[in-house]
């Protein structure tokens, strides 16, 4: 059931996209960072090396910007950005002289999480390091945590499941599965806490 | 060690946090680094767990922020640039909009000048009384229509077929000119002889 005391995700991405028509870049900082991988896996369904994808991303919310002053809410913010993706993206493989695979690409369906091999491209090998590092730090990090902990962040972010949902799938309070998600993002973020931590001082050693 | 904020920080990327606190936390976030940080991270385990063919976007946020930010100053310039280059484009206008008028007074003079002067005669009457006894004036002008008006050497003859021809008006309040010494002369054979015929135009 839903908690209408709560600002449910649409909410909060419609009190962001208001701040945003005020004026306010910061709080579209935010929604790029909600939304910027889910984006790119879209994006991905047209363009397979990775430094594109990353600049046609960066245009896509560019696009949904200067877009956004016309945004009135009649879909869901996703929907709204995933079009604009699904174009930015088509548009880049024309104006590039390729030929656009006819990929039929549902937004739920860019949603889901795969485990398909990742497709490595073209990338800058300080990129490639520092992206695999930072994967390493984060999968090793989910692998340490405890159980419970894991399986509800699983359920969390991977099968979109509420915390209602999932009380009642691990079979506990709701107030343990909100304890719980907090503790297991909580234990991989000073992971990669740490990881920043290294990279800025490897950084300040070789300035 | 772990805060109540970021806790909420948490519930509140899920929507599972109360409306009241959400607003306050999300102006927290636009403020305070720290938690924003705690924000990007807890995104990025999202987007770690999310990810699917594409490569795990990391600071996507802030290359976004500083195209927008480099776009704005670009277009603030060019309004200066604008705003200060109006003097310019002011006196560019003032300069064309004196060539039109010059232009247009010129025009005006040289068609005014073809229908009320004549080589022939300096200056005309303006009034009906003028028209009958011409004080100085070589001619009297009496409402000319620009298809008479120069034609003084017309016979009266002929000036009735134009005016006839032009919807037959009567003479006494038709448009024309007279030279003055035609009009003297007119004025001395009626006095002489009423019933005689009128005397030859000047230029006939």
């Amino acid at each position: 059931m839903k908690n209408d005391t709560n600002m449910s995700e649409a909410d909060l991405d419609a009190t962001l996209v208001a701040d945003v028509k005020k004026g306010d870049v910061k709080a579209f900082e935010l929604l790029v960072e909600r939304y910027q991988q889910r984006v790119a896996n879209v994006i991905a369904k047209f363009i397979r090396d990775h430094h594109e994808i990353q600049d046609v991303a960066q245009e896509v919310f560019i696009k949904v910007y200067r877009a956004l002053p016309n945004f009135r809410g009649d879909s869901s913010f996703y929907t709204w950005i995933y079009r604009i993706a699904v174009n930015t993206a088509k548009n880049h493989l024309v104006a590039k002289g390729r030929r656009i695979q006819s990929v039929q690409v549902e937004p739920e369906e860019a949603e889901v999480f795969s485990t398909e091999e990742d497709n490595h491209g073209a990338d800058t090998p300080d990129a490639v390091y520092a992206r695999g590092e930072l994967e390493t730090v984060l999968s090793e990090a989910i692998a340490s945590l405890p159980d419970d902990l894991r399986k509800a962040l699983v359920l969390r972010e991977i099968d979109g499941l509420s915390y209602e949902q999932i009380a009642t799938a691990m079979n506990c309070p709701i107030g343990t599965v909100r304890s719980r998600i907090f503790r297991a993002r909580d234990a991989v973020e000073k992971s990669i806490q740490n990881l920043q931590e290294s990279a800025k001082q490897r950084t300040q050693h070789v300035n | 060690m772990s805060t109540k904020s970021d806790q909420h920080i948490s519930q509140l990327m899920d929507g599972e946090l109360e409306k009241d606190c959400s607003r306050f936390l999300l102006k927290r976030l636009q403020s305070d680094n720290k938690l924003k940080q705690k924000w990007e991270n807890y995104h990025l385990l999202r987007n770690a767990l999310q990810q699917n063919q594409a490569p795990l976007i990391v600071g996507l946020s802030e290359k976004v922020s500083k195209q927008l930010n480099a776009q704005q100053k670009t277009a603030t310039n060019k309004a200066k640039t604008s705003v200060q280059s109006w003097p310019k484009a002011l006196l560019g206008s003032v300069i064309a909009a004196s060539v039109a008028l010059v232009a247009v007074f010129s025009l005006t003079n040289q068609s005014t000048e073809g229908l009320t002067t004549s080589p022939n005669h300096g200056s005309y009457a303006k009034t009906s009384a003028q028209l009958i006894a011409p004080p100085t004036a070589y001619a009297a002008r009496a409402e000319q229509a620009p298809s008479i008006a120069g034609r003084s050497h017309f016979t009266p003859e002929v000036r009735q077929y134009i005016i006839q021809s032009n919807g037959g008006h009567r003479i006494e309040s038709l448009p024309h000119y007279y030279s003055a010494e035609y009009l003297n002369r007119l004025q001395k054979e009626r006095q002489k002889s009423p019933n005689s015929s009128p005397p030859t135009p000047i230029g006939e």
